[in-house]
């Protein structure tokens, strides 16, 4: 048994050894991957990216490599965890442990890294779904260029800003979006107000109402988004609490495993709160509809711009899977009669 | 001051480490060399399609035990191969080797051209022509059905519309009470904006659906079950094992836009199916005019359907002889797990042989689109002396001879008098499993 005072110390070295054998492995494996890797890569990027890239195409191909893609995210977030509790573990070790402050031994930022994975948050979507909203508006400028003028200042105004640092912040993001969806208002959003341009009138006022459906689906994305957040630092509260009483109890966890099954526990049950709420079917009813909003609009400009092409439309394929499907009906009821006037026979 | 993890030994840690490591690198070179995951694989053989829809008849494995055919409705999200996902983890197998005659149906996946398809064409379209061409194959005059989850559902439905092709109902943690609030699924999908959803996609991409499942134990499903992984990846068994169920789960089809639009907005939203207010084509659905023997099957720990909503369907039937039967697990376990197997395999085929009607009709005509209902009158018969039958031993049905003694037209009373052979019973031989003591299922 080695001096329980040592420990931690003694882990670091063995991680940090551990994930030396790992590297060396890793260039052993590289040989025999070369495709694809870059000799500038980490090698345990590269080693991943040359796996991944071994597996073989077809259905199930693909299935094995989603998985072992699963396995290594669910490893990653094992071992981000441990570097999240890592200096609880200190403060355990140099015995400086005070229940009270155990929630100021965690580092928010990592605690978001970890659930904006586990959720597949990704706020850089919000900001490539402005500039998707920008280049809109940019392709279609020449049908309404004061109106699209602003709102690409709108959009370069929020790509410009210091969305790096923002975005370690859901708060922020937020108030962002908000004032996003203001300056949109104000902006944009106006073109509804303005009298009649023309034929082509109804495209501007199509892609306006894209836009700002965009907008809408990216604020209510960052809501949703603020309030899963949220739920994740009480769900460290939560694993804080448990390991608390653990303390006072006197027990021990007896291995990293042991830690590692209390926190997904305990972050389950918190989450299971939350989506027992009105508020969370609120919030995610809003963002799922404020979606599913700009994708028909979305459809609607498409089908506007294929207008004149000959090319089938959505709409036309919907008519044509509709009688189709009115034409199986009737085949199958002709077909049920005919048979039953057979059998009468 | 305690040290939380004093007991730790540096080495066993380095060992943990690096023991993981391995495995991750391992299960890499074995995941590498899948190229194909055997799913579904008892022996099967098409015998009727229609559109994207495929209806099998499995390769019989034992002497029969029943006379009427089972088939087997799954739910439209997901494969139904997740009832025979493995040879030794195979309900399909299973019921085959106690001699029942099984048949079942796949969905196909759904394209935008099936968009338009409604409740009432997966029930009294597609349902109604496979029981047809089941009796048909089988030369029956009714089949047995069994719903699985939502297939569940329908065939509830089916059965009240079409009470006179079913013999037996049982339905597997099929949900028919919707008010219950104990299920994150349940309370989700009422509160969603379907209409938006299916206006929008036409065919509702399975791959959405799958994120709603996953989202309601996220910790679990995408972490948790990861890491557990890699102490099974090693063992290229094992990890296969995995992968047929990940294939499973990540098989998912599109949902048919109208079919979902109705089922979320009357049956989750309205409870319409047990209010008795469903209508499906031209018609009301009443689950009162169930009256022949069901079997309802919930799991104690179901987090998809949960109990409630599942049992509220021995309240709502007319049926006289019903049984209910509580499966210790959660809602894939029902099929998948070693108890069900064990245990309810053989309570499944039991109850299914103890109402049994001893031979099939004689006729080799094609049976009717809709049978006269002079057929229905014996088969009540059978139903009314098997109603005690699930603790009996098969053996004893001979009290079936009651049957002769129902006053039936002429007609009827052949039939009758057919079903209560007892040497038919005795022909069909009684798998050595069922003469074994049963544990009777909790009511």
């Amino acid at each position: 048994m080695e001096n329980p005072s040592d420990y931690l110390d003694g882990w670091m070295k063995i991680q940090q050894q551990a994930i030396n054998a790992l590297r060396d492995q890793a260039l052993q494996v590289q040989s025999l991957y070369q495709n694809g890797a870059t000799a500038s890569d980490n090698p345990f990027t590269s080693w991943s990216k040359s796996v991944l890239e071994a597996f073989p195409f077809g259905a199930d191909g693909n299935l094995a490599k989603d998985t072992f893609s699963k396995t290594q995210f669910g490893t990653e977030a094992m071992q981000k965890l441990y570097e999240l509790w890592q200096p609880l573990l200190n403060a355990i070790r140099d015995k400086s442990i005070d229940p009270a402050n155990y929630g100021n031994l965690t580092d928010p930022t990592k605690i978001k890294q970890l659930f904006d994975k586990l959720f597949n948050f990704d706020f850089d979507a919000i900001a490539q779904l402005q500039n998707q909203t920008k280049q809109i508006t940019d392709l279609y400028e020449q049908f309404g260029k004061p109106w699209a003028d602003v709102a690409k200042t709108q959009s370069a105004n929020f790509l410009n800003g210091d969305y790096s640092q923002n975005s370690l912040q859901p708060e922020a993001i937020f108030t962002q979006m908000k004032a996003s969806m203001a300056m949109f208002e104000k902006s944009t959003g106006r073109i509804f107000s303005v009298p009649a341009l023309g034929k082509d009138r109804e495209k501007i006022e199509q892609i306006s109402k894209y836009a700002k459906a965009l907008s809408t689906f990216s604020s209510k994305q960052a809501e949703y988004y603020q309030l899963m957040q949220a739920t994740g630092y009480e769900g460290t509260q939560a694993v804080i609490k448990a390991v608390a009483a653990k303390v006072g109890a006197g027990e021990k966890f007896e291995k990293f495993d042991d830690f590692f099954a209390l926190w997904i526990d305990s972050n389950e049950k918190t989450f299971n709160k939350l989506f027992q709420t009105k508020e969370f079917s609120e919030k995610r009813n809003a963002m799922t509809d404020a979606g599913f909003t700009a994708r028909k609009m979305y459809n609607e400009i498409i089908e506007g711009q294929l207008f004149d092409l000959p090319i089938a439309r959505r709409s036309e394929m919907d008519e044509v899977y509709k009688l189709v499907y009115d034409l199986r009906k009737k085949v199958k009821s002709l077909e049920s009669q005919v048979q039953e006037l057979k059998t009468q026979r | 001051m305690n040290n939380l993890f004093s007991n730790f030994d540096a080495k066993a840690a380095l060992k943990q480490l690096s023991d993981v490591n391995g495995k991750l690198m391992k299960g890499a070179e074995l995941l590498t060399d899948v190229e194909d995951i055997d799913v579904g694989t008892a022996p099967k053989q098409l015998i009727y399609e229609e559109d994207k829809l495929t209806l099998f008849h499995y390769k019989p494995e034992a002497k029969k035990a029943c006379g009427i055919p089972v088939l087997v409705v799954y739910a439209l999200v997901n494969r139904p191969y997740m009832l025979d996902i493995q040879p030794d983890r195979s309900f399909i197998r299973n019921l085959l080797n106690l001699g029942l005659d099984v048949y079942i149906i796949d969905w196909g996946y759904p394209t935008q051209s099936d968009r338009y398809l409604s409740m009432d064409d997966y029930i009294n379209g597609y349902i109604d022509n496979c029981v047809d061409a089941v009796r048909k194959h089988a030369k029956t005059d009714k089949v047995s059905l069994m719903g699985v989850c939502q297939g569940g559902t329908f065939s509830g439905i089916y059965a009240s519309l079409h009470p006179e092709k079913v013999h037996n109902l049982i339905t597997l943690v099929a949900p028919f009470d919707f008010t219950t609030d104990d299920a994150l699924l349940f309370n989700w999908s009422k509160s969603m904006d379907v209409d938006a959803l299916v206006d929008a996609y036409g065919v509702v991409p399975g791959s959405l659906m799958n994120d709603g499942f996953l989202m309601l134990m996220p910790f679990n499903l995408n972490i948790k079950k990861y890491v557990d992984m890699l102490h099974v990846m090693e063992d290229k068994e094992k990890l296969l094992n995995f992968l047929r169920m990940e294939k499973w789960i990540f098989d998912s089809p599109g949902q048919a836009g109208e079919c979902l639009r109705q089922f979320v907005n009357d049956l989750y939203k309205g409870n319409k199916l047990a209010k008795g207010t469903l209508q499906l084509g031209d018609k009301t659905v009443n689950l009162g005019d169930i009256k022949m023997p069901i079997l309802t099957i919930y799991a104690s720990a179901d987090h998809l359907v949960p109990p409630a909503a599942t049992k509220a369907l021995n309240d709502l039937v007319s049926s006289e002889d019903k049984t209910l039967y509580e499966f210790q697990g959660g809602h894939i376990g029902v099929f998948v797990g070693a108890r069900s197997q064990k245990e309810l395999a053989p309570a499944i085929a039991k109850w299914l042989v103890t109402r049994d009607v001893p031979a099939p009709i004689k006729s080799k005509e094609a049976p009717k689109k809709s049978p006269a209902p002079a057929i229905e009158k014996p088969v009540a018969a059978v139903t009314e002396v098997a109603k005690p039958a699930i603790a009996k031993p098969v053996v004893k049905k001979a009290p079936v001879a009651k049957a002769t003694t129902t006053k039936a037209s002429p007609a009827k009373a052949t039939k009758a008098k057919t079903a209560a052979k007892p040497k038919a019973v005795t022909t069909n031989a009684v798998p050595e499993v069922f003469k074994t003591t049963f544990k009777k299922p909790a009511k």
